[in-house]
């Protein structure tokens, strides 16, 4: 515990708050600042800044508080929907040093905007990003099976080596002033 | 019934995946808010978090974290948002439930602020009254309520304190 830290105070009690269930490793209340009536915090006991520091066991365990959450809610408070949310730094919307877990029960016409937006995923940038991650991905996670991606990655790959060789042959046909009827052939067919 | 998330997992659209075992699963987001946006769902083709088994939903968490940390690095954030929608009034765009992992950044075009609203001192204490838990209702020792599953899959089933899942359940597209 933070004794600097207001969040480590609510959850251990010695801040009052409008608490609405306790046990060992979490401490649920009311947000007096709400962005909705009900709007809930779900703040763990021990102090963590941000969710990825949250010990496993801590995480299950929020897991388990989510949906016994999301039920009471739309039993008691019957909102149309629930956001759970969690901003990581301030660059998220994080305000306080002390991972928050927001539960907020919405209602059509509530004036909130948390809609994530859908873009076109720019598939180059895209496969660029996602074929650096890979490596990243097996030594976090040896046990899954990405040979499936895998063929895909290198089936890129293999077109990006024959553009590549078009290219060189385009170059140097180019440079020798003819016409490639292989090359053409190849891209009108 | 056609779920495009369930195409994603049977490789009918074109995935990039994060993260694969026997129950949940994850991808980059086909539809992404910013690069790197990643998605954690159940295989299995549930709505929201009441239905989806608890050891199930523990998994998510647990991968929801770690993907966290992976794409914070490799998209050199400066923060991520971790979001669960559950209802179409929450933002919810498919009848797969999922977990959102957004890395984020200054000036990024995002915004998932609100404002804060005066609710007045006798409400909260009723709301507050109404949702409380008794402490001695440990989270962990939850029964699981059989009966109540059963009437879930029982399209009609008015009775009982979970009709209002049901309700819930057809505001999804």
């Amino acid at each position: 515990m933070d004794q600097q830290c207001i969040f480590c105070g609510i959850a251990s009690g010695q801040i009052p708050s409008k608490k609405i269930y306790e046990d060992d490793k979490v401490t649920i209340v009311l947000d007096i600042y709400p962005a909705n009536p009900a709007h809930l915090l779900i703040l763990t006991k021990k102090h963590y800044a941000i969710f990825n520091q949250v010990p496993k066991e801590e995480v299950e365990h929020l897991a388990l508080i989510c949906r016994r959450i999301s039920e009471l809610l739309f039993q008691v408070v019957k909102p149309e929907g629930i956001n759970f949310f969690i901003a990581n730094g301030p660059a998220a919307g994080q305000k306080a040093p002390h991972m928050i877990l927001h539960a907020i029960p919405r209602f059509s016409g509530d004036g909130l905007n948390l809609e994530i937006p859908e873009n076109p995923a720019d598939e180059k940038e895209t496969e660029a990003f996602y074929l650096n991650l890979k490596k990243t991905l097996k030594n976090y996670f040896p046990d899954v099976d990405f040979s499936e991606t895998e063929k895909a990655g290198e089936e890129k790959e293999q077109e990006k080596v024959e553009e590549a060789k078009e290219e060189e042959k385009k170059e140097s046909k180019k440079e020798e002033g003819e016409i490639n009827l292989d090359a053409l052939t190849e891209k009108l067919i | 019934m056609s779920c495009e998330i369930c195409d994603l997992i049977n490789g009918k659209i074109k995935a990039r995946k994060l993260y694969e075992d026997n129950e949940v699963i994850a991808f980059l987001a086909p539809k992404p808010a910013v690069l790197g946006h990643s998605i954690v769902l159940p295989k299995q083709h549930l709505a929201i978090m009441p239905q989806i088994p608890e050891d199930v939903l523990k998994k998510m968490f647990f991968v929801a974290q770690q993907i966290a940390g992976i794409i914070f690095e490799a998209v050199g954030a400066e923060g991520t948002n971790i979001m669960l929608n559950e209802g179409v009034a929450a933002g919810q765009k498919h009848a797969h439930s999922m977990i959102h992992v957004i890395p984020r950044k200054k000036n990024d075009g995002l915004n998932f602020e609100w404002p804060q609203k005066q609710v007045p001192e006798d409400s909260m204490a009723k709301i507050q009254e109404l949702l409380k838990v008794p402490s001695e209702m440990k989270v962990e020792k939850a029964p699981e309520m059989p009966a109540e599953k059963e009437a879930l899959k029982k399209e009609g089933a008015k009775t009982g304190a979970r009709d209002y899942l049901l309700r819930h359940l057809r505001r999804i597209p």
